[in-house]
């Protein structure tokens, strides 16, 4: 059982991981000539992504508890979902602000990966706070 | 607001009725973890809850729920006992 929590947050830390390199790989890709390289590795690291995914947030539940709808939650889930969500509201904030301020003063131009990457991950915080907390308890 | 400690007999006399924690999740209207965490007095139920938790379980609110730590029913039945010997 403890390896299982374990495994949750080592794929959590992969599908961040994979997510920045995607970013990264695309930023490049875009910038630089197309290789196969390049492209491949795109390929992969987004295969990654998908499959971390899986494991870190769907396998474990964590997705489809701060997804699933506020009348289906009772009074303590509730709770936990409020908490999660305005810790990570406060977490985005701090990340989104300290991004625009690299982007001020670097310059780094936005692309349409990297925005979705952006809102990806402020989808994702919740779940992946409830991933962090649950290495002790169980969620689902 | 910090909230205290509340501790209660939940998992005594759900355990005495028979009742499985996912029947009486089922009949108060939570998920059976809910349950779990109350029974470890990990989480304190609402108002409405602790109502909902008596009804099911037919004895008082002040009989289930205290906010001081509950003596055990063979301490109390024992106590009890002694005070009827030296009436």
């Amino acid at each position: 059982m403890k390896n299982l929590k374990l495994n949750s947050i080592h794929f959590m830390l992969m599908n961040y991981l994979s997510l920045i390199f995607i970013v990264i790989t695309f930023q490049y890709l875009r910038d630089m000539e197309w290789t196969w390289v390049f492209a491949s590795s795109e390929v992969f690291f987004i295969v990654l992504f998908i499959i971390s995914f899986y494991f870190s947030y769907f396998k474990t539940g964590t997705w489809g508890f701060v997804h699933r709808s506020l009348e289906k939650l009772d009074e303590r889930e509730l709770k936990i979902v409020g908490k999660t969500s305005r810790l990570s509201y406060a977490i985005f904030t701090v990340v989104a602000l300290a991004i625009m301020f690299l982007l001020s003063i670097t310059e780094w131009r936005i692309n349409m990966v990297f925005t979705s990457a952006l809102i990806y991950f402020a989808h994702i915080l919740p779940a992946s706070i409830l991933v962090i907390k649950n290495r002790k308890k169980s969620v689902e | 607001m910090k909230t205290r400690k509340l501790y209660n007999r939940v998992s005594l006399l759900r355990q005495e009725i028979g009742m499985s924690r996912k029947e009486l999740a089922e009949k108060i209207g939570v998920n059976f973890q809910t349950v779990g965490y109350l029974e470890r007095e990990e989480y304190n139920p609402s108002l409405d809850l602790a109502f909902r938790i008596s009804e099911v379980l037919d004895k008082p609110v002040n009989f289930i729920f205290s906010a001081e730590p509950m003596k055990s029913l063979s301490d109390i039945a024992f106590e009890k006992m002694k005070n009827g010997r030296t009436k």
